[in-house]
């Protein structure tokens, strides 16, 4: 490695200083994604501003409508929490579908949805169940927050603090994993919540996206075979030696039906 | 992978050749272009800042240009040294067209990384090649023609026909005409 500066604040104001006095400074929460970079040379930040140990970050808190988990909390905690497995299943079987047992035990769902790699598993869940984003500065829908390719609404210095999921009637994450990185090739969140029926797709695209056909047809007829003729077109899909774009485009239709069964469609 | 993309811009195809070969429009053109230099006629030296998601290095790239067919086309070709990393190899060819009062731009780009760099991105090769080249080519056009469009392209065969039929109708005249000869002769 080569010489940065380490800073662990505890609390969110603190982080904002030493984020604003630093120009290369840089958020670290897992580490998952940034230090494999730094250590390819592509990232060199002069500071590492280290937020796990801010209080106001963690905690998973569960209520009658939503299941709000903190930025810092860890993809192992959420998958193996009962609380959250009790309020809503998918989610808990999606944190322990992320990765292996080592980024699950560091990575954590802020740092997940701050980077938005176009693979990541938790973006289809967030956007699965029309969860909201609370930052240092302001709510975040999620149907506003995934804009890109690493590409999300936050801006310059804004830290994800916490995300809130709405409850769900029914729900299901199915995903068809790289086996060697078990990163999404494709994977889709079903839910139907309060607010209706959705569909979120990961792993396909630039980005997290819904898949309206596909809502409105579960709209009629919560049921797998609703989804039949539905076809999502390749054209701006990821292709790489994995996956070609139209392969993906095919997985998009067999995990969105596998979710709804496993939904209990 | 090959992305495709088009563009129509207003005006000659003269002034899009000019400003295709004008290395101050590039430069604010290449997103995170630092300083961008000529070496010789067809070869530059950039500094380029490229900020992805996690990813924010600096890359020395040397771009020449290549098949110069002025107004036409060109293929540019970018190669850079990640060091330890890596390396990267980009090429897109541009080819100009020219319609009643504005250029069609279409450009047809690719890129390969290796080493590493292969190892932990080919899988966002060809997302990160449709955003860097969309930008680029996108405020290229909209420097030139603030109101320039983006045309769908849907693949690249449906391109084809229109030179093809063109070369068919030359060939079907040329022969008519020296059917009439032939006839007019004997």
């Amino acid at each position: 490695m080569y010489e940065f500066n380490y800073h662990r604040p505890t609390t969110l104001a603190e982080a904002k200083t030493l984020l604003e006095s630093n120009a290369d400074a840089k958020l670290v929460s897992g580490g998952m994604t940034l230090l494999p970079t730094m250590k390819l040379r592509l990232a060199r930040p002069t500071d590492l501003v280290d937020i796990g140990n801010i209080r106001d970050l963690g905690g998973i808190r569960v209520d009658a409508k939503n299941v709000e988990v903190g930025a810092a909390v860890r993809h192992a905690e959420v998958a193996s929490s009962a609380d959250v497995r009790k309020a809503i299943p998918a989610l808990s079987d999606l944190a322990g579908l992320i990765g292996d047992p080592q980024v699950r035990n560091r990575g954590t769902l802020g740092g997940s949805i701050a980077n938005s790699d176009p693979a990541a598993d938790y973006p289809a869940a967030v956007l699965g169940l029309g969860a909201t984003i609370r930052t240092d500065r302001r709510e975040i829908a999620a149907d506003d927050y995934f804009l890109g390719m690493f590409e999300t609404a936050l801006e310059p210095g804004e830290i994800v603090v916490a995300v809130r999921f709405p409850r769900a009637k029914r729900a299901a994450y199915a995903k068809f994993p790289n086996p060697a990185s078990r990163y999404a090739v494709v994977g889709v969140f079903v839910a139907e919540t309060g607010a209706g029926i959705r569909v979120a797709v990961t792993g396909a695209g630039a980005c997290a996206f819904r898949v309206p056909e596909m809502e409105t047809a579960l709209g009629r007829k919560f049921a797998a075979d609703s989804l039949d003729g539905i076809e999502v077109d390749a054209a701006e899909l990821n292709g790489d030696l994995h996956a070609s774009p139209e392969y993906r485009a095919h997985l998009v239709g067999v995990m969105a039906r596998r979710a709804v069964s496993a939904a209990g469609g | 992978m090959e992305i495709q993309g088009e563009y129509l811009i207003a005006g000659p195809r003269e002034r899009v050749w000019d400003a295709l070969n004008d290395v101050d429009i590039l430069r604010e053109c290449i997103p995170g272009c630092e300083s961008l230099e000529r070496v010789s006629d067809s070869e530059l030296q950039a500094v380029v800042m490229a900020a992805i998601g996690p990813v924010k290095a600096r890359f020395n790239t040397k771009i020449t240009l290549e098949n110069l067919r002025p107004p036409e086309s060109y293929t540019m070709v970018g190669e850079s040294k990640g060091g330890a990393a890596g390396f990267g190899r980009g090429t897109a060819t541009v080819t100009l067209t020219e319609s009643v009062d504005s250029t069609e731009l279409h450009y047809s780009a690719d890129f390969r990384v290796g080493g590493k760099l292969a190892q932990v991105g080919s899988r966002l090769v060809l997302g990160a090649t449709r955003k860097i080249a969309d930008d680029f080519f996108g405020s290229f056009s909209r420097k030139l023609d603030a109101g320039a469009v983006r045309v769908e392209v849907h693949g690249g065969a449906g391109r084809q026909p229109a030179p093809a039929s063109r070369t068919w109708l030359a060939i079907g005249a040329a022969l008519l005409v020296l059917l009439i000869w032939w006839f007019l002769l004997r």
